[in-house]
């Protein structure tokens, strides 16, 4: 169980960023899972592959 | 769940030579105050307390100075523990141990099976999982108290109130998230075989050089489609400029019935041309046909294999021919038993399908003696057919001219556009094949590359995608990196911030209890604790009574939040007090956890051990040495009261 304050900062910048409610469980739970020393890597490549970013621009 | 100690046992350890047992009660009592005089071992118990609880890494020095004297050779350090799971549950033991090898430097961490002191040791620590993963050493010296801490939480250059905070609530934790995430972005793209550019800079480069494979491909296909297109246009000219040839040539009937025959010639040339050139290639492809000498060869070969017998159709009768003989090839007698075995044993020499490609190599073989197609005659025979094609054309040729020496006018020019024609469509027809060959010899025999020839083009524009696509891909991960990363951060920040104001209220409540001469207060929490007061807005200098108080209403604060509840272990938390403060700590300090133990000296019983004599749940363990230098371990308040009377030396 990670603690209320830091699901309360994880809820608050999942909101200014835009992120959606599943980004934000997957965020919470890949917290919890390195706080119970349990993280698979596996779950930071599904939680990256949830993060859009735009095409980047041609310098020229 | 609850965390209480019971006992602990030393063995060989600073404390003495031989084994020394503290017992706490089962269930522990909730005070437990144990005098020690100075130089027994106090700080090497707390020490191997902490050690124990989170398997610490111990240098050779550290583990020789927990060493009783040079005589010893190795010693032991037992912590038992009873744990309460979440809901009340049955209460379980644990023995945590630390075997010590003083001559090697070396120690081993392992967990005694529950109720079992001495019996099966499992190694490392053995609790539940959702305690073990708390049990760190910056956290567990929060409640094994180091009386360091006390000072350094108010150290602004040490940062230590906010250690605290970020090792309660596993805040490190994130720290360490951050860098998985940036090892598993760095393997991932390392597997990558184009990892050149990962920047932006390095995917418009990538771009760049993509479309100018793109555009290079389209250039070379808008010149083969205008090459072609030419062609298509020259050959219907060809078509004119012969069928006018011919009308001219018409005009003349002798010269007509030689065009017509020539014609018919061409015609016969050509299939017979056609028909040579395929008799050469079926015959390219049998070896045997290629010369006498290669038959030759083939021919004995086919002619031992079939002596030795070995396809399926012959295998069988192979052997069972010299079960029969009486006598081995190799010169020794047969039996029966050896006729039996052989017969027996034969099918497990050659299997179906290699007997069967055996024998149709054999027949292959020995058919090749009888081919009648002989490469070097084929090529002959499609020599002979090039030079008819060749005189014909030239006889072709010879009428043209016949018929412009008649007197025809127009098939001067004619017959000059025919050849300019044909000159033309020779050097197209390599254009064009050079453009759009995709065979390696010719791509070769031309030194195509990716400018010249379209396949190669495709093949460069397909490479230059890929890498631009991994490219693009690794940017995007390092994007997708960064942005987590960020998003860490903000929590940490943001968590923090939230926690330190909790820690700070939470503070100053108890602060209300502890300190009541001066109104002492946690201004903020920004690193280390910054004080003020009813008189002073910035306090910096407070006495170590106070020093003390903060210490402790600002643990209490942060370890009330804790999941857990634990014990709390202090060594002398009132030798620094003067006696006013010490009767007002010892008021309020039993009610701050469940368990406390506290390694006092003698000159701590007055206003401080005192106040505990009157509390029922109380132990007290008096440890003291004879005048032979034995130790003894007493209990009771009676021991502990006598032990201070008679003024140990310290």
């Amino acid at each position: 169980m990670i603690d209320n304050a830091i699901r309360r900062a994880v809820k608050a910048v999942c909101k200014v960023d835009g992120m959606n409610e599943d980004y934000e469980r997957a965020l919470a739970t890949l917290i919890e899972n390195t706080m119970m020393d349990n993280l698979d890597t596996s779950d930071i490549y599904d939680l990256l592959d949830k993060i859009e970013v735009e095409e980047p621009a041609d310098e020229d | 769940m609850k965390i209480r100690i019971t006992d602990w046992r030393c063995d060989n350890l600073r404390i003495g030579e031989g084994t020394e047992v503290f017992e706490l009660g089962d269930p522990p009592a909730r005070w437990s105050l144990v005098q020690m005089p100075n130089g027994l071992g106090k700080t090497s118990t707390m020490t191997l307390i902490r050690a124990v609880l989170g398997e610490e890494d111990l240098s050779v020095e550290k583990v020789r100075g927990f060493r009783a004297n040079d005589t010893v050779e190795s010693g032991t350090f037992e912590l038992g523990l009873l744990i309460e799971g979440r809901g009340g549950g049955q209460a379980k033991h644990y023995r945590l141990t630390a075997d010590f090898d003083f001559k090697a430097g070396t120690y081993r961490y392992s967990t005694l099976r529950a109720e079992e002191r001495g019996g099966g040791h499992e190694p490392g620590l053995v609790l539940p999982s959702d305690l073990k993963h708390i049990l760190k050493p910056e956290f567990i010296k929060l409640f094994v108290f180091d009386g360091e801490l006390a000072r350094d939480i108010r150290d602004l250059n040490k940062a230590a109130a906010d250690h605290a905070i970020r090792t309660l609530y596993q805040l490190d934790d994130l720290s360490r998230l951050r860098q998985r995430i940036r090892d598993a972005v760095s393997k991932r793209q390392e597997a990558l075989e184009r990892t050149s550019g990962r920047t932006q800079k390095g995917v418009s480069r990538h771009q760049k050089i993509f479309d100018e494979a793109a555009g290079q491909l389209a250039t070379l296909k808008k010149a083969l489609a205008e090459k072609k297109s030419t062609r298509t246009k020259l050959k219907r000219e060809q078509e004119g400029v012969r069928t006018q040839i011919e009308e001219h040539i018409a005009r003349s009937g002798d010269l007509n019935d030689r065009r017509l025959k020539l014609s018919k010639d061409a015609n016969d040339i050509a299939s017979d041309i056609q028909t040579t050139t395929l008799a050469a290639l079926i015959a390219y492809r049998n070896p045997a046909t290629l010369s006498p000498t290669i038959r030759s060869r083939l021919t004995n070969l086919g002619t031992v294999l079939t002596k030795a017998r070995l396809p399926k159709s012959v295998s069988s009768d192979f052997f069972d021919e010299i079960a029969d003989e009486g006598e081995c090839i190799c010169g020794r007698p047969i039996g029966d038993a050896e006729r039996e075995i052989l017969k027996h044993r034969k099918e497990q020499y050659l299997a179906q399908d290699q007997i069967s490609a055996i024998a149709a190599m054999k027949d292959r073989l020995n058919s090749s003696a009888t081919s009648e197609t002989s490469f070097s005659a084929t090529c002959d025979t499609l020599h002979g057919k090039l030079e008819d094609r060749q005189a014909n054309e030239k006889a072709m040729d010879r009428l043209k001219q016949e018929a412009e020496e008649r007197g025809d006018e127009d098939m001067g020019p004619l017959t000059e556009r025919e050849s300019e024609i044909n000159v033309e469509l020779a050097a197209l027809n390599i254009d064009i094949e050079r453009l759009e060959t995709a065979d390696t010899a010719k791509q070769r025999s031309y030194q195509s590359t990716a400018k010249t020839n379209i396949p190669l083009a495709q093949k460069h524009l397909g490479e230059c995608k890929a890498t631009l696509d991994e490219v693009e891909a690794s940017f995007r991960l390092s994007r997708q990196r960064d942005s987590l990363l960020d998003q860490l951060s903000r929590i940490e920040k943001k968590a923090l911030a939230e926690l330190r104001e909790v820690i700070r209220t939470e503070t100053n409540d108890r602060l209300k209890t502890l300190v009541k001469m001066e109104q002492l207060r946690v201004k903020r929490i920004d690193g280390a604790l910054e004080l003020e007061s009813d008189k002073s807005s910035s306090k910096d200098d407070v006495s170590e009574g106070q020093s003390l108080s903060v210490a402790y209403a600002f643990l209490t604060a942060l370890l009330s939040k804790a999941p857990f509840e634990l014990p709390f272990i202090v060594d002398s938390p009132a030798v620094s007090l003067d006696l006013d403060v010490r009767k007002e700590v010892s008021k309020v300090i039993p009610t701050l956890f469940e368990q406390m133990i506290f390694f006092v000296i003698s000159s701590e019983q007055a206003a401080f051990a005192e106040s505990f004599y009157e509390l029922e749940d109380t132990r007290f363990v008096t440890l003291s040495k004879t005048a032979d230098g034995r130790i003894e371990t007493h209990y009771g308040l009676d021991e502990f009261k006598r032990q201070s009377g008679e003024g140990i030396a310290e």
